[in-house]
């Protein structure tokens, strides 16, 4: 293995379930988080030797996450996977926990806001530091602090409205 | 009811994934380096192969008229503009350094990259057909000494129904599909650039 080899499997390892969880509730979809989630890294790859330190790692990716989410165009694919997911969730209902189930409706939850609330709470429910969310999606922290406010109120009412059904 | 703490909590207990892996990353990662630097490669040959046989024929053959050897000027830089787009178009995949920027900058990026395509695709098109034609035109007076006329209007009628079918057909449907991409990717991020500021 080479040296960027195992410098990338490192920040593979510690990165890429924050990296699944934005896609994820970006698109509501598992399988579409997989391909942007890897794309994403292909990228980081394709760049590794351009990342000189100015920023957190973390950041880095994050902002190359957020970045091939914004530029992700399957919408047609994305309703049709929609459908097969809603499914298969209720399909293999029985088959997972009780917990699971409730993260799954979280992420259907996600799914209903808008594009740029998905990216924001997935990093604030995975606990970034809010300077290094606000470094991330380009807003200053005194706006994101308001539009967090806002949209964890959103995203509980959506949850409950959901869970008493 | 749930308060965000308790959704905060939901969220740290969700099964690990196992959907992607490091060694497939990486697999990929090569595969598609492979299939792009293939894919540049045999374009360049092809290219450069034309270009050195035109060359050839420049240098050994005899012509009578001046114009054949504009026509293989013109088809000459043609090529030689084609190859040089392919390259700047195939850094431009492989560099990706907008990706680092901030959103609005990225959008910004998109936007203006879309464009260029846009004008690569109808402009630069539209030049590059007018030039071949010229060029092949220039080259039928100098056909017209050795062939028939028969064959001489065949050759014509069918260049310019394949060139009619390239610009009219096989043209405007590549380009339609590209538009479509454009301004869906547009109003996407427009929408998105309003998120982002309020």
């Amino acid at each position: 293995m080479t040296r960027k080899e195992a410098l990338f499997k490192d920040i593979f390892d510690k990165n890429n379930r924050k990296v699944y969880h934005l896609c994820y509730g970006y698109t509501g979809d598992s399988e579409a988080a997989n391909d942007l989630m890897q794309e994403t890294f292909i990228k980081v790859w394709q760049n590794l030797d351009r990342f000189r330190n100015q920023s957190q790692i973390s950041t880095w990716i994050y902002r190359i996450a957020v970045n091939t989410c914004l530029s992700y165009l399957r919408v047609e694919k994305r309703k049709a996977t929609d459908e097969i997911n809603e499914r298969i969730i209720e399909t293999k209902a029985d088959d997972v926990s009780d917990k699971q189930e409730q993260v799954n409706q979280l992420y259907k939850c996600i799914s209903q806001l808008e594009e740029n609330e998905r990216i924001i709470i997935t990093m604030v429910l995975d606990e970034m530091p809010y300077q290094e969310i606000a470094e991330i999606s380009g807003i200053s922290e005194g706006n994101l602090r308001v539009k967090i406010h806002r949209i964890k109120s959103k995203l509980t009412e959506i949850y409950n409205r959901h869970e008493r059904f | 009811m749930k308060d965000f703490n308790e959704l905060k909590q939901l969220w740290h207990v969700q099964q690990e994934h196992d959907g992607v892996s490091y060694d497939a990353i990486l697999n990929t990662v090569k595969q598609t380096k492979n299939m792009y630097t293939a894919k540049l490669l045999s374009h360049v040959i092809s290219i450069a192969v034309i270009v050195l046989i035109t060359i050839y024929i420049f240098i050994s053959f005899r012509f009578h008229t001046w114009t054949t050897l504009l026509s293989m000027f013109i088809v000459i830089t043609c090529l030689v503009y084609y190859m040089l787009i392919q390259i700047k178009d195939y850094r431009s995949i492989s560099s990706s350094e907008s990706l680092l920027n901030k959103p609005e900058a990225y959008i910004a990026y998109l936007q203006a990259y879309k464009q260029h395509r846009y004008r690569l695709n109808t402009r630069n098109y539209t030049i590059y057909t007018i030039s071949l034609s010229i060029a092949l035109a220039l080259y039928l007076i100098e056909m017209s000494f050795y062939v028939s006329t028969f064959a001489l209007v065949l050759f014509v009628i069918g260049t310019i129904i394949w060139f009619l079918i390239c610009y009219f057909v096989l043209m405007k449907v590549y380009i339609k599909k590209e538009s479509e991409r454009l301004e869906e990717l547009i109003n996407k991020l427009k929408k998105l650039e309003e998120q982002f500021r309020d």
